[in-house]
């Protein structure tokens, strides 16, 4: 019988992907990344500041790349889309798409690392998104940081649950990490503007990331970001302002606030083009359409997504960085068992 | 004021029952009444609405202004995260309240009567008829002479006598009156 093909083929170079590939490579095994964008990193690369340390996001994937580089037995493929996967022999042919040109390649296992979409704000006609230009959303607030925190700002509102929890835009789930990104922004924009008024509008506040209730409270308590609780109703432009309108729930009036600013804190979403992958390969999506594991029971490994297949990352759920970097370890160690027990003949 | 509470609640059975909702899925976020078109008028927001249906408050429900200030333009209903019809709900409370024997007829079900009466005899509703019935009725006073003398010169309340029915049209409410038990007058 002859050697299965023992290549790891990384689906997505964001900060799960790259520490799986780390994980992997450091054991000698060949590994291809593939990337869609024209760098590594994901979303990340984009944050200046993380929850909860305020550590620097662009500097973290800054390390991740060169670690990425130094291995000689890790590839990287830039711009090129995995666009279908399958079973064949016991292992995997992949097809990676490159300027529209496709060629396939066998790999011996796969790591699911695509992350996450942003949910498109349009979709809540009643907050204008895409018609007033005040309104903007949470991963904008990221990549635009430098020039948003330049705009004379008054006041200004964030809205949290843009998109998750929410049954009749079919988004029934917490996206857990935008009650943590949100508090950052207020207390980035309050630092940059200490006499603007900065409020949160909130429903519930999730903090349980391990110092994430200090943190939010710290937002509150020395940065004074004012918290409101309820949910907006609809956003109007009035006297050269938009004009935020809910009910302070506490109080059980309604409230207006007139702001120059206003960030949708839009949910993460599910990436359908990676779904299919998985599905291809005997894996499954929950009813949110996010990656799941097989049942704990079944599996030998936390992140097994099918035979020879992981997941790692916020393709399986909305999570934050370091969860993002645990479960690319953990993948990285149920590919190496499994290559280990199954590689041979 | 403090009282003792049970997980059921009479009036949530019943208005789930009327409205085909399930309140127990609002989470008290407020973008009903953020959205709502009645809400300067009411003493209770929507949302608490939902809260004292749960809490059982019956006393506080059929007495509230809110059930009645409610134009049923749906905007809450449209917005709620949790899909709750909260028109229907507000329809079943006005029936809840029309049909109990011991509430007080407060003026908004009067008015609610004289409506659908004249709607029914007439088949719409005269406006000059309808504001001296519910003066009479509800002992509100007439608007001032001033105003009455305004309203006839120009015209903005139709003084001609109310309009007759046909046989389609007497047939078609003698049916929706045997089919509607909830609403009719
Ligand atoms: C507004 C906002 C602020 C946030 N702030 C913080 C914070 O302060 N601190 C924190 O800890 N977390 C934060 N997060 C969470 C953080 O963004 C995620 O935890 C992290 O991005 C997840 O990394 P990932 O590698 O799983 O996914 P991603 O970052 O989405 O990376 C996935 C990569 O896969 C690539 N890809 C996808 N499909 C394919 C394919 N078929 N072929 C090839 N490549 C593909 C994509 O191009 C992308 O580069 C924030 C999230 C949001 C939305
Ligand atoms: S993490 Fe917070 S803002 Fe995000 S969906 Fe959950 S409760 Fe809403
Ligand atoms: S909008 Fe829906 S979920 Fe929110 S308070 Fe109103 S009824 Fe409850």
């Amino acid at each position: 019988m002859e050697m299965l093909n023992q290549e790891v083929l990384i689906i997505g170079g964001g900060i799960a992907g790259m520490q799986a590939a780390i994980d992997i490579g450091a054991s000698g095994r060949k590994v291809v990344i593939a990337e869609k964008e024209k760098t590594l990193g994901g979303h990340v690369k984009d944050y200046t500041c993380l929850f909860p340390d305020l550590s620097n996001g662009t500097a973290l994937v800054a390390q991740k790349v060169a670690k990425v580089e130094a291995f000689p037995n890790i590839t990287v493929q830039l711009e090129t889309e995995v666009s279908d996967l399958e079973r064949v022999n016991g292992g995997f042919k992949a097809s990676l798409t490159k300027n529209s040109a496709s060629e396939t390649q066998n790999f011996g296992a796969v790591v699911i690392a695509g992350g996450y979409g942003n949910f498109d704000g349009t979709k809540y006609g009643e907050y204008g998104y895409g018609r007033y230009p005040g309104v903007i959303t949470g991963i904008e607030f990221e990549q635009n940081m430098g020039e948003i925190l330049k705009r004379p700002v008054k006041t200004a509102v964030f809205i949290k649950c843009v998109g998750a929890r929410d049954r009749s835009k079919g988004m029934p789930y917490c996206s857990k990490v935008c009650c943590m990104y949100t508090a950052k922004q207020a207390k980035e924009l309050k630092n940059a503007h200490p006499d603007a008024s900065v409020y949160v509008t909130y429903m519930d506040i999730r903090a349980n990331f391990k110092n994430g209730e200090e943190f939010v409270r710290g937002v509150m308590e020395e940065e004074r970001v004012r918290y409101i609780r309820g949910r907006v109703g609809k956003i109007f432009p009035a006297n050269g302002c938009l004009t935020v309108r809910m009910e302070d729930t506490l109080k059980g009036v309604p409230q207006e606030i007139e702001a120059d600013l206003i960030v949708l804190a839009t949910a993460m979403v599910p990436v359908n083009s990676t779904n299919n992958l998985v599905m291809k390969v005997g894996g499954k999506v929950d009813d949110n359409g996010f990656i799941t594991s097989l049942p704990l029971a079944e599996s030998t490994n936390p992140m097994e997504v099918a035979k020879g297949v992981y997941y790692a990352g916020a393709c399986g759920f909305p999570c934050d960085v370091r969860e993002s970097l645990n479960q690319g370890s953990a993948a990285a160690a149920g590919v190496l068992s499994y290559l280990q027990v199954n590689g041979r003949p | 004021m403090t009282m003792g509470q049970t997980a059921i609640s009479s009036m949530q059975t019943e208005v789930e029952r009327k409205a085909n909702v399930n309140l127990d899925t609002c989470m008290q976020c407020g973008c009903c009444t953020g959205g709502c078109s009645g809400i300067e008028a009411m003493d209770f927001s929507p949302r608490q609405i939902i809260q004292l249906i749960k809490m059982d408050e019956w006393a506080v429900l059929l007495n509230s202004r809110t059930i009645w200030m409610c134009v049923s333009c749906h905007i809450c209903e449209d917005r709620c995260p949790a899909r709750i019809k909260i028109s229907s709900v507000m329809d079943a409370l006005r029936a809840i309240a029309y049909s109990q024997p011991t509430a007080e007829p407060n003026k908004q079900i009067h008015f609610h009567n004289l409506f659908l009466g004249q709607v029914k005899t007439f088949g719409r509703t005269h406006e000059g008829l309808l504001m001296m019935s519910y003066s009479l009725k509800a002992k509100t006073p007439l608007p001032p002479m001033r105003l009455i003398i305004d309203y006839l010169r120009r015209l903005r309340v139709d003084m001609k006598p109310p309009h007759m029915l046909g046989k389609a049209y007497r047939f078609t409410i003698k049916k929706a009156q045997e089919g509607g038990k909830d609403h009719g007058a």
